[in-house]
């Protein structure tokens, strides 16, 4: 059995003034293997979200059922961490401090706290930053704080919500570059979701297209292209592009029905 | 997670152009600061001076209205040196100061305590929010009359008077922080391991603090009416007995050095909060890098 066994899982929101139940997920399945690197790609309100908060134990399941390491998820745990799209870091501590957030609820790593920390500081790049607020920060050295807060107490799995998705265009090229080596540093299960193609593609092991709203699976694609692959010449890898072809065309039909429920609903 | 590549931090921080020790946290030079904080010195210091030339002239200069009605701010400078060096200020002073600071730090116990069960318990805040709201928008000046005879005369109504008119801002305020702590925050918390108590210690108390203290600075004119109106209406004791002490036996200008008095306490302890409230939550003041 895999690392992470996603079973016909089913998501259900109540709705405000309104006795219909929003379905953010319908019966999605996925195993992703241990150390592999999974990006989830898929329209605006497709469900991305959701399935890494159901992955996490944030949110629970209205069917089915999520399994890590044999054991059904119900809430969360030490083994798992998110990295938040809005960084999520709490303004009134410094960098360190931050990070320090992500062991301190764990008794167990009491002793070895500032030891896990400086290591962690170090692998994500974060020398002579330690005493900064994050409104001190840029929004990729805000992220890298999110990152080692997720890494110091040595998660077996990372999930990431569209982490780079609010720095700009060339943070975002090395934090990708960075992950990529921080990942197979640390030897992580990733699951990572994103509205980027050539992000999916660049990072993943396999990409998970998914659906318009409800989110499904449409297609699992693996991404035969050795690494690392942080360098700029692999986007003009004839696989890379090919593969991106793919992704795309899975993508734009996704797209054109989302845009015409969008307009159905606006009109 | 022994790997140490900080070479590649040090690369990611040259191609960003940010040097590891640079952080500007502050919006312009300290010159630039400095002078626009005397330009604006400077704007009321005119501002006060044509005021007081104004009203001096209308009084003593023109003879348009009689100083007995309305005195002259010189004299009352003088009448406001006269009531410190002859001390009679003295005991007036200290029972307001000391109704005062009873009234409002029972006041502050109890709403804060109040707001952060509102805030965390929401059956509670069911409960008491649509009371604490109508008690609110009572003018608190109208249980006046009604406190002398459930606290009789003397400091004791004066002090209810100050704590009524002053938990309100701080139990709606603190109540109001505790929902409008970031949820993504909370998910954060529970993310890494936070038990309900975890997150209430570690997120939900540091980002109401500095709501807390914007409730007390809220209280802060409130209450000193609610004194003001105490002491006024038959107490015979504290500035306001000054006040209407003055106002009765044509001492006007004792009267207005009462206000003066109690405008110069008011505006130190509004600026007293505001910047313990900037200094507990600088994040929320818009000093921010992007």
């Amino acid at each position: 059995m895999s690392f992470i066994e996603i079973r016909d899982l089913t998501v259900a929101y109540p709705q405000a003034r309104s006795s219909n139940r929003l379905v953010a997920l319908w019966e999605v399945n996925l195993s992703v293997g241990d150390g592999e690197f999974i990006t989830v790609v898929g329209p605006s309100g497709c469900g991305k979200t959701t399935l890494l908060n159901a992955v996490a134990g944030l949110v629970p399941a209205t069917a089915g059922e999520v399994l890590v390491d044999g054991k059904r998820v119900s809430g969360p745990g030490p083994e798992r961490a998110v990295v938040f799209q809005e960084y999520a870091l709490l303004p009134w501590r410094t960098a360190w401090d931050n990070i320090r957030f992500g062991l301190e609820m764990q008794p167990k790593l009491r002793d070895s706290a500032n030891r896990r920390i400086r290591e962690a500081i170090e692998l994500v790049g974060l020398n002579g930053f330690e005493r900064a607020y994050p409104r001190e920060l840029s929004g990729g050295m805000r992220q890298r704080v999110g990152l080692a807060r997720a890494l110091v107490a040595e998660p077996k799995i990372l999930l990431m919500d569209e982490p780079f998705a609010a720095v700009d265009a060339m943070t975002r090229e090395v934090m990708q570059g960075e992950l990529e080596r921080i990942v197979a540093a640390a030897g992580r299960t990733v699951i990572f979701i994103t509205h980027s193609i050539d992000e999916a593609i660049l990072l993943g092991d396999r990409v998970v297209v998914a659906t318009t709203r409800p989110g499904r699976v449409k297609e699992i694609v693996r991404v035969d292209l050795p690494r690392p692959r942080g360098d700029a010449d692999v986007k003009g890898n004839p696989t890379f592009i090919r593969t991106r072809e793919h992704v795309w065309e899975l993508l734009r039909d996704e797209a054109l029905i989302h845009a015409r429920g969008e307009e159905a609903a606006a009109g | 997670m022994s790997a140490s590549i900080p070479a590649a931090g040090q690369d990611a921080y040259r191609q960003l152009g940010v040097a590891p020790l640079e952080l500007p946290a502050v919006r312009g030079g300290i010159a630039e600061r400095v002078r626009e904080r005397w330009g604006r010195l400077i704007v009321v210091a005119v501002e006060a001076a044509i005021f007081l030339a104004l009203w001096e002239w209308l009084t003593i200069g023109s003879g348009l209205v009689n100083p007995v009605f309305l005195p002259p701010p010189s004299r009352v400078f003088t009448t406001l040196i006269e009531l410190f060096t002859s001390g009679t200020i003295w005991p007036e002073l200290q029972f307001s100061a000391t109704t005062w600071t009873t009234g409002f730090g029972l006041a502050a116990l109890v709403g804060v305590t109040l707001g952060l069960l509102m805030g965390a318990f929401e059956p509670v805040g069911r409960l008491l929010g649509p009371l604490a709201w109508s008690l609110y928008a009572t003018p608190h000046i109208s249980i006046r009359p009604m406190l002398v005879i459930w606290f009789g005369f003397g400091a004791a109504p004066i002090i209810a008077l100050v704590f009524v008119s002053a938990i309100f801002p701080i139990l709606l305020t603190t109540a109001a922080g505790v929902r409008t702590v970031d949820p993504v925050l909370l998910r954060a918390g529970e993310v890494f391991g936070g038990r309900w108590v975890d997150i209430q210690r570690k997120i939900v108390l540091p980002s109401t603090l500095p709501f807390v203290v914007t409730g007390l600075r809220l209280a802060i004119p409130t209450s000193l009416i609610g004194m003001l109106v105490g002491e006024i209406l038959g107490s015979g004791q504290g500035i306001g007995a000054i006040l209407a002490l003055g106002t009765a036996t044509f001492r006007v200008d004792q009267a207005i050095s009462a206000i003066v008095i109690l405008v110069a306490t008011s505006l130190t302890l509004l600026r007293l909060f505001g910047a313990l409230e900037h200094r507990l939550a600088p994040w929320r003041h818009g000093e921010t890098r992007e």
